[in-house]
């Protein structure tokens, strides 16, 4: 055993004199248990009561956030927010230009106008330039278109007259019946 | 009349039988008192806890299981409750009562018994002195006579461990028992 290396040790911790304790009181120690109260099982009832009681609260924190109050000198009046539309991207990034526009000076708004007609100038420039080219090109068609027909219009006709040569030429020829 | 067995007189008092649950009391309440008393190193404290601990067994009747063992049980709740004390009493810093001079008071003194006393009282105060760790080791060791493998599953750490602490304490004990001895001139 390991306590057997410390011989004396054992002999002095033998020499503790432990004072007698008094019995149990037992009368007492009922006492007491009927005094201590038993933890309560769980119950539904509990539960559900702390459930209503989040929701109720979540519900009347929603509905102070939709209510409009008012305190005029007619009275006092609560009215019910209406929730507002989803708005669509194209139609918000508008608004907010919009609004830039709004916030910004004459000065600036004059500014920005001056820019915008130049590039709608611009813009037309642009366009009249394609469609002068566009024309351009299409009168160039048509003349090539032109020419090709005429110079096809002369083949066609050398070659009915050389084949009319060629039919008559020999019409005096003996035999012959054309 | 023969002694009624335990398991019998633990089924009685689960049962609720009160007289089955005071005869557990009456024989449990001398090694645990003396357990606690040595862990809490103060008579008084030891008579609360011992009081206390009952009242827990009495209260947890249904919480034992018939296949546990009812002896680690007890002192698994005994050492719980000194363990609390020792907590409170670090917060509290309470003075501890001596044992020499309690049962000095009680009793004759000739000079044989007042130096078994301080004998007595040295070895209380150097268990006091150790930490609570080591301390529970030496009585649960010493005077409680469980094997390592009991307290192992008593105190839930390793078997190796706690033999490792009772090396320690042992040591530490030893010396402080020299060191009082020195100081004392005895």
């Amino acid at each position: 055993m390991e306590a057997d290396e410390y011989p004396q040790v054992q002999e002095q911790l033998d020499k503790l004199v432990l004072p007698a304790l008094r019995p149990v009181d037992i009368g007492a120690l009922y006492q007491q248990a009927l005094a201590t109260p038993t933890p309560r099982p769980w119950r539904p009832r509990r539960v559900c009561l702390a459930v209503s009681a989040v929701s109720a609260c979540l519900l009347l924190g929603v509905m102070i956030g939709r209510c409009d109050i008012a305190l005029s000198q007619d009275g006092f009046s609560l009215t019910w927010r209406k929730p507002v539309p989803p708005q669509d991207p194209l139609e918000a990034r508008l608004a907010q230009l919009e609004q830039q526009f709004a916030e910004r000076s004459s000065e600036e708004k004059l500014e920005e106008l001056k820019g915008l007609l130049l590039t709608l100038a611009g813009d037309v420039n642009q366009r009249d330039h394609e469609q002068k080219q566009a024309l351009a090109r299409l009168t160039d068609a048509v003349n090539a278109f032109e020419v090709a027909t005429k110079v096809q219009f002369r083949e066609t006709e050398q070659t009915q007259k050389t084949l009319y040569n060629a039919l008559f030429s020999n019409r005096n020829l003996k035999g012959v019946n054309p | 009349m023969p002694k009624e067995p335990e398991a019998n007189l633990i089924q009685r008092w689960q049962r609720g039988e009160r007289a089955a649950f005071e005869e557990l009391v009456r024989a449990w309440e001398g090694p645990l008192g003396r357990f606690l008393q040595r862990m809490v190193g103060s008579t008084e404290t030891a008579q609360d806890l011992l009081q206390e601990l009952f009242l827990r067994v009495y209260l947890n009747a249904g919480k034992f299981r018939d296949q546990g063992e009812f002896k680690p049980w007890l002192y698994r709740i005994a050492l719980n409750l000194a363990r609390d004390h020792a907590r409170k009493q670090a917060r509290q810093m309470a003075t501890r009562i001596d044992f020499a001079a309690e049962v000095a008071s009680k009793s004759p003194s000739s000079d044989d018994e007042l130096s078994l006393l301080e004998e007595s009282e040295q070895v209380r105060q150097a268990l006091s002195e150790l930490p609570e760790q080591l301390r529970e080791v030496v009585v649960l060791r010493h005077y409680e006579d469980l094997s390592f493998e009991a307290m192992a599953r008593l105190l839930e750490v390793p078997a190796t461990t706690l033999k490792s602490r009772f090396q320690v304490a042992m040591k530490r004990l030893e010396q402080q028992l020299v060191e009082m001895r020195i100081r004392d001139g005895s």
